[in-house]
Order: structure tokens, then C-alpha cells, then sequence
């Protein structure tokens, strides 16, 4: 592979499956010393880490904190700072754990007020306390990056995930105005927007019904996998994307094309 | 690194006492499956025993065992049961097939032996299914009765999962007996079905074994076939001619050997509109299983049109096989099929350096290959399995004629994308051909319940029908002390 991220330090979110440990196994291939933070699952975290001590010059250390306990942040980033003293980069892609059921999903009427205000609090305020407790890290240097993973529903709520969806389109508003924040503090912030990704934990029970609607719909005629998305990550990473800050990436094989 | 696993598969009756040996087959370095062995001995004990205790089986009502096997498949089917996660979990690791195939493939096997799937099957074979009850009225007068074969004997393939669970089925229901030989590329699936059938449904556990012997030893063969009423063989035309020739000529056999299928597509499919998911389908009949199948294409017949030319068709399907494998992945193929792979590659080449209208898509990695062919009578071999298909133009149903007469022995299915005005027409001209299978493109994998495999009758052929005629019933009444 390249050495396009060697030596840098990059904390990968929820990184113990799916997308994010296919991001944090490519970074590391790609040079990147890759923090594998995770919620529960040590073994498939360790594994992670495995892959990426395997790579030639990249490497891996994995560390467990919930991304919606602020305290458990702030030990994460503590840790962090003590280990290694710097921080280039962070893949914010913490999953909040919600219930692909496209057949079960609730109409919105159904749905109270809090159920949104706490998706919001689980999918946005863990970046916002992240950003805060990481800053001076960031800023230390110039062009440091974050990549913020949203959805394509989003753009076009092909399946309405109300909860889910109006969260990360407040994710995303989150990162743009960030952007425009930090772009003078030497920070680039950008979004990279997966369609339906297969196979991952939150897909697995996907109905066939479901991922046939998206993949008729869809030019180039397959679902994403999660190294599609690691690409466009490591896009976002690397200093091929040096100009772009603010920007958002579709990874869904044209579905959202305008 | 994860220890392997060791998991005791097939089935012995629950009562057999007799001894037998063991088998372990490995798969890599994840997986011991160990079966029950036959030899000689073994096998005389244990046709022995299915022959005697065969009377549980013939007094349990079809409703009953309808019900077992419809209690399995639902267990089989539930995502969570531990059998099923099993099956997911050491298919592919067996198989080689591709997790999401295997995972896809099961299921919808599995819901063709649902209770109202099984009356389906009854109802294709018996125009009064109680006739497997006890004698019924005959439409030309007397009585009618299907007796099951005692013991039938089934030796599958394992070319595609769960294959077995076909012919095992359908013995079942006309309650034969039956002992099955596993093949060592497929060992796992119908001992397990077997097991759970039998904890369902304590009647049936002494109705079966699920077994394994070495091909050609020559004496335990001649015992099992020999005490069979029945045996269907199934593989490639040598394994199933070996057999036959020790198959007894009083005993029933059912040879399902080497068989070629293919597809129509009418240029009313072709449209820009519906080529996507006309591709979509014809592609779908291809990835499933690799081609394994009997029932699978190798040879896809499309209709001339002004919308799109062979060689735009040839592309397209070539993309879809290719975005195909990014979904799922072709297995792991062995050196053998590798090379007959590239050798019919090859010889697409030379026709293509000769004939300047054909044309080779083919993957990069070998992973799958379109060859188009416009001139019907040069088409030779039409494909090596394994994602490798060639697409032939034609413009008048009647010119398949030529290739279908040198093929008419091994004509299995087909599959259409054909308007209704047409689907008659062409299916009259395919059957007369010798096709005994008509489906709707992107169905050829999954035959309907009741599917008369290469024009058989699935569960017709465990029974011997019995007639009842009507001179007895006649002298019967003669005879009878209430007759006044």
C-alpha cells in the first residue's frame, strides 16, 4: 500500500466492526498508527487491532469508551494524549444503536418528541464533546482532519428512519458550520454519506425486500460495502483532499445522482 | 488461532443396536464432520432393521408426517434456532459457496417443504392423495392403493446444499423408508434435517438412516442394493451408470445423471426499460450455486431485436456478473475446473479470431465469462460451468431445433422471459424438444413443490400402485354371510 498517513495518529470511532474497523484495517495499510475505539465487543476490537499490527508500516491500539458517556471521553482522550501526545485525525462514526426494521418502523406521529431530541443527544453531542476535548490536540498542527460518517438518508430518506435520519442531518449541519469554525485553526472538516451498507451488524437482518427497493434504484447496480466507504475516508484523510473542507461525499453508487 | 470443530453428523435410527463404523471428513483447518460409516455387515444389519421396523412409518397418517417435517423446516428456518445457525455457520466452509448464497439459497429451499408446499407435492403425483391410506375408489371401477416401497435407498451429490432433502422428503411422505448416502462435498445438511425430524416426530426415528460408504465397494453396495425396493442415484453420468450397473433388474431405479439447461429471452424483454431486470435475472440463474445445478443455464438464447444488439446483451450480462460477484462471490473453484475453464476460453478466442460477430466478455480474475456467439451452428460447448454462460442470437424459435435434437438426452430446464403471446408457442416447441422444465427466468434454481424432476414423478416413483379390481369386490359380495 502507501505510507500516505504514516505516523500519524488517527482515532477511528466504533471501530470494533462494519464500517469502522474496515476503516481503521485501511488507514492502517495505508501507514496510520489507528486508535480503535469501541463500546463492548473487546474480542472483535482486538482483532482489529491484530489486523492493523500486521500492516507494514501502520498499527493499531484499541480502547474501550462509550461515546455517549462524556466522562468516558474525556478518560479516552486522556489516554490518548498521555500514549502518543497528538492527534491528526478522527473518523467519527460511533453508531447509535438503532433498529434498521423497515418493515416495523414507527409512523411519525407515533413517535414523541424525546425520542428525537435523545437521537440528536446519542448521534451529535458525542462529536461536539469529542471536538472540545480534542481541540488543542488538533490545532497543535496544521491540517488536521475529521471525517464525520453520515447517512444518504439524509439527502433522500428512501426508508424513513425518522429518529435516525433527522439525528444525522443535524450531524451534518454540525459538521459544516465546524468547518467553517476550524478552517482557519488548521482543521479540515468533511462528511462522507454511505448509502445502504451490506453486510454490516446494523444490516445483517435487512430484509431482501429492502435492499432489492435500494438496489434497483441505485446506477451502478450493487450496495455499498465497508471498504467502499473506507476509501472515500481515507480520501478525506489523505493530503489529496488538502483544498476541501465543508464537503460532503456520497458513497451509494449514484442513488442520490441529481 | 479457534480450535476445529468436531461435529457428529448423518443419522442412525434411534433403536438400531447393530455396530458400524465412523468417517471423519475435514474441511480445512475449521471443521471435523464425522458420519456413520457402512461396510458389508453394517449395511445388512441396518437394511435389515429399516425393513423391520418399516411398519411405523406406513402406520402413521401423511397428515402426521406432513406436520413432522413442516415443524423441521419452520425450525430450520427461524434465523435463531441453533440447527439453522449451524447450517449458515459450516455450508459455506463446506461448500465453498458464498455466505450470503447459502444463507439466500436455504431458506427459499427450505419454504418448498412448508405444509401447503407438501400438499402441492401430493397433489401433483395423486389425483386423491388417501389413495396413500388405504385402497380408494378407482375412476375405471375397484379400488386403488399406493403402497409404499418398504426401504429406497437415495445416493446424492453435493453439488448444491441440501440437495438430498428432495428425494428424502418425498420418500417420506408415501411413507418409504429410506437410507441416503451423503456425498463428502455435501455431508451435512440432510442428516441434520433427518435428526430434527425424528426428535419432531418419535414415530419416524427409526425410519431412516443417513449414511455414508465408499463408492465402489463393491460388497457393501451390493447388500444396500440389493435389499432396496428403490434406489435414485444421483451425480454425473458415470457415478450414476456405476451404480446402475449393480442395481438389481427387480429393483426400481431412478437415474438422475448430467443434464443441460438454458434460457429464452424475447426481444419484448429487452426493452430499455426492462433489460435491467431482465439481466438482473438471467444473471441471478447463472450466480446461484455456480451453475452446479441440473437445473441451472449454460446457454442463453436471445430473441434478434431492433432495441439492443447480441453484443450489447453479451456486455450488459457481463456487468451484471461482474457487480454479481462484488455481491456474491464465486466459490474457490479446483485445479480441474480452473483449467477446462480456461481451455473453454480459449477456444472462445480462436472462434472469435475467426468469426469476426462473436465476442468474449470475461472477468479479469476468471471469475465469470459471457461469450456471444451469432451464429447458431457454430455453437460448440456453451459453457464450463462456474459463472461461464454464451449467449446466442436466433430470430425464429425453430432454429434452437438443430442444437435441442443433439442435446434432447440431457434437456433439463428452461428459463423464459417471453411476452404471453409467445409462451405457449415456445413452450410447446421446447417440450417437444425434450425440455421437461419451464420457468420464469430467474427461477430456474428453485423448482416449484411438485417439480417433476427430469419428468419424473418425485413421489410416485416410492410407491407400487396397487388395483383393487372390481371382480373381486364383485365376488366378494358373493361370498359374503350378510348377503341374503
Amino acid at each position: 500500500m502507501t505510507d500516505l498517513l504514516k505516523d500519524q495518529v488517527i482515532l477511528v470511532t466504533g471501530a470494533s466492526s462494519g464500517i469502522g474497523a474496515e476503516t481503521a484495517r485501511q488507514l492502517a495499510k495505508h501507514g496510520a498508527f489507528v486508535i480503535i475505539n469501541y463500546l463492548k465487543n473487546h474480542e472483535q476490537a482486538k482483532k482489529v487491532e491484530e489486523d492493523c499490527n500486521q500492516t507494514t508500516h501502520g498499527g493499531g491500539w484499541c480502547i474501550a469508551a462509550d461515546m455517549t458517556d462524556a466522562a468516558a471521553i474525556g478518560q479516552m482522550v486522556e489516554d490518548i494524549q498521555l500514549e502518543f501526545g497528538r492527534l491528526d485525525g478522527i473518523v467519527f462514526n460511533a453508531a447509535f444503536s438503532y433498529k434498521f426494521d423497515a418493515q416495523n418502523r414507527p409512523y411519525p406521529w407515533h413517535i414523541n418528541w424525546d425520542e428525537y431530541a435523545k437521537a440528536q443527544k446519542q448521534i451529535v453531542a458525542p462529536l461536539h464533546a469529542l471536538l472540545n476535548l480534542t481541540l488543542e490536540m488538533l490545532t497543535k498542527k496544521e491540517d488536521s482532519r475529521v471525517v464525520v460518517v453520515s447517512s444518504n438518508l439524509v439527502k433522500r430518506p428512501i426508508v424513513t428512519y425518522h429518529t435516525y435520519n433527522v439525528g444525522k442531518a443535524a450531524l451534518e449541519a454540525y459538521g459544516r458550520n465546524m468547518a467553517n469554525e476550524l478552517g482557519r485553526m488548521g482543521v479540515r472538516v468533511n462528511t462522507v454519506v454511505p448509502g445502504m451498507v451490506y453486510p454490516t451488524k446494523a444490516t445483517a437482518d435487512t430484509k431482501e425486500e429492502t435492499k432489492e427497493l435500494v438496489l434497483a434504484q441505485t446506477p451502478l447496480g450493487r450496495l455499498a460495502k465497508a471498504e467502499d466507504v473506507a476509501d472515500a475516508v481515507l480520501f478525506f484523510l489523505s493530503p489529496y483532499s488538502s483544498f476541501l473542507t465543508g464537503q460532503s461525499l456520497y458513497v451509494d453508487g449514484g442513488l442520490t445522482n441529481q | 488461532m479457534a480450535e476445529k470443530t468436531l461435529y457428529s453428523g448423518g443419522y442412525i435410527p434411534k433403536d438400531f443396536q447393530g455396530h458400524y463404523e465412523e468417517i471423519d471428513f475435514d474441511f480445512g483447518d475449521k471443521l471435523t464432520l464425522r458420519l456413520p460409516r457402512l461396510n458389508k455387515e453394517s449395511s445388512r444389519e441396518l437394511m435389515t432393521f429399516l425393513k423391520a421396523r418399516h411398519g411405523q412409518i406406513q402406520n402413521l397418517s401423511v397428515a402426521k408426517i406432513i406436520e413432522a417435517v413442516d415443524k423441521t423446516i419452520k425450525q430450520l428456518l427461524d434465523k435463531e434456532h441453533p440447527l439453522r445457525r449451524l447450517a449458515q455457520q459450516w455450508l459455506p466452509v463446506i461448500t465453498g459457496y458464498d455466505e450470503e448464497v447459502i444463507r439466500l439459497g436455504l431458506t427459499r429451499y427450505l419454504k418448498r417443504f412448508e405444509a401447503h408446499q407438501l400438499h402441492r407435492f401430493l397433489s401433483a403425483d395423486f389425483a386423491d392423495p388417501a389413495v396413500l391410506e388405504g385402497f380408494r375408489p378407482g375412476v375405471s371401477g375397484g379400488y386403488v392403493k399406493a403402497q409404499a416401497m418398504p426401504v429406497s435407498c437415495h445416493i446424492w451429490a453435493g453439488n448444491v446444499p441440501a440437495l438430498g432433502l428432495w428425494s428424502f422428503i418425498s420418500a417420506c411422505l408415501v411413507k418409504s423408508s429410506s437410507i441416503g448416502k451423503v456425498s463428502a462435498a455435501e455431508p451435512l445438511m440432510t442428516g441434520l434435517f433427518a435428526r430434527l425430524l425424528a426428535e419432531n416426530e418419535p414415530a419416524l426415528a427409526n425410519a431412516f438412516a443417513v449414511v455414508y460408504w465408499q463408492g465402489g465397494e463393491e460388497e457393501t453396495e451390493k447388500t444396500i442394493y440389493g435389499m432396496a425396493d428403490v434406489v435414485a442415484a444421483y451425480g454425473n453420468n458415470e457415478t450414476v451408470e456405476k451404480i446402475r450397473q449393480k442395481v438389481p433388474i427387480t429393483t426400481r431405479f431412478l437415474p438422475y445423471g448430467h443434464k443441460l439447461s438454458l434460457s429464452v429471452i424475447a426481444g419484448e424483454a429487452l426493452d430499455h426499460v426492462k433489460i435491467g431486470d431482465t439481466l438482473r435475472r438471467a444473471a441471478k440463474d447463472i450466480v446461484f450455486y455456480d451453475q452446479q445445478g441440473c437445473y441451472s443455464p449454460q446457454v442463453i438464447f436471445v430473441e434478434e431485436n431492433d432495441a439492443i444488439s447480441l453484443r450489447e446483451v453479451g456486455s450488459m450480462l457481463a456487468q451484471q456478473l461482474a457487480r454479481d460477484e462484488k455481491r456474491y462471490g464465486r466459490r474457490q473453484l479446483s485445479f480441474g475446473e480452473e483449467s477446462s475453464q480456461r481451455q473453454w476460453i480459449g477456444q472462445c478466442e480462436i472462434e472469435m479470431m475467426e468469426r469476426d460477430e462473436s465476442e468474449l466478455f470475461v472477468s479479469r480474475e476468471g471469475a465469470w465469462a459471457v461469450f456471444c456467439q451469432k451464429d447458431i451452428g457454430r455453437l460448440g460447448v456453451p459453457g464450463t460451468l462456474n459463472r461461464t454462460i454464451s449467449v446466442v442470437s436466433f430470430k425464429n424459435i425453430e432454429e434452437l431445433s438443430d442444437f435441442l435434437q443433439k442435446m434432447r438426452k440431457i434437456l433439463q430446464t428452461a428459463g423464459l422471459a417471453v411476452p404471453t403471446e409467445k409462451l405457449f408457442a415456445w413452450s410447446e416447441f421446447l417440450a417437444n424438444e425434450g425440455i421437461s422444465r419451464i420457468c420464469g427466468l430467474g427461477e430456474m434454481t428453485l423448482p416449484q413443490a411438485g417439480w417433476h424432476h427430469d419428468g419424473r414423478h418425485s413421489l410416485m416413483d416410492f410407491v407400487q400402485m396397487v388395483d383393487l379390481e372390481y371382480s373381486a369386490e364383485q365376488q366378494g359380495v358373493l361370498y359374503s354371510t350378510t348377503t341374503d
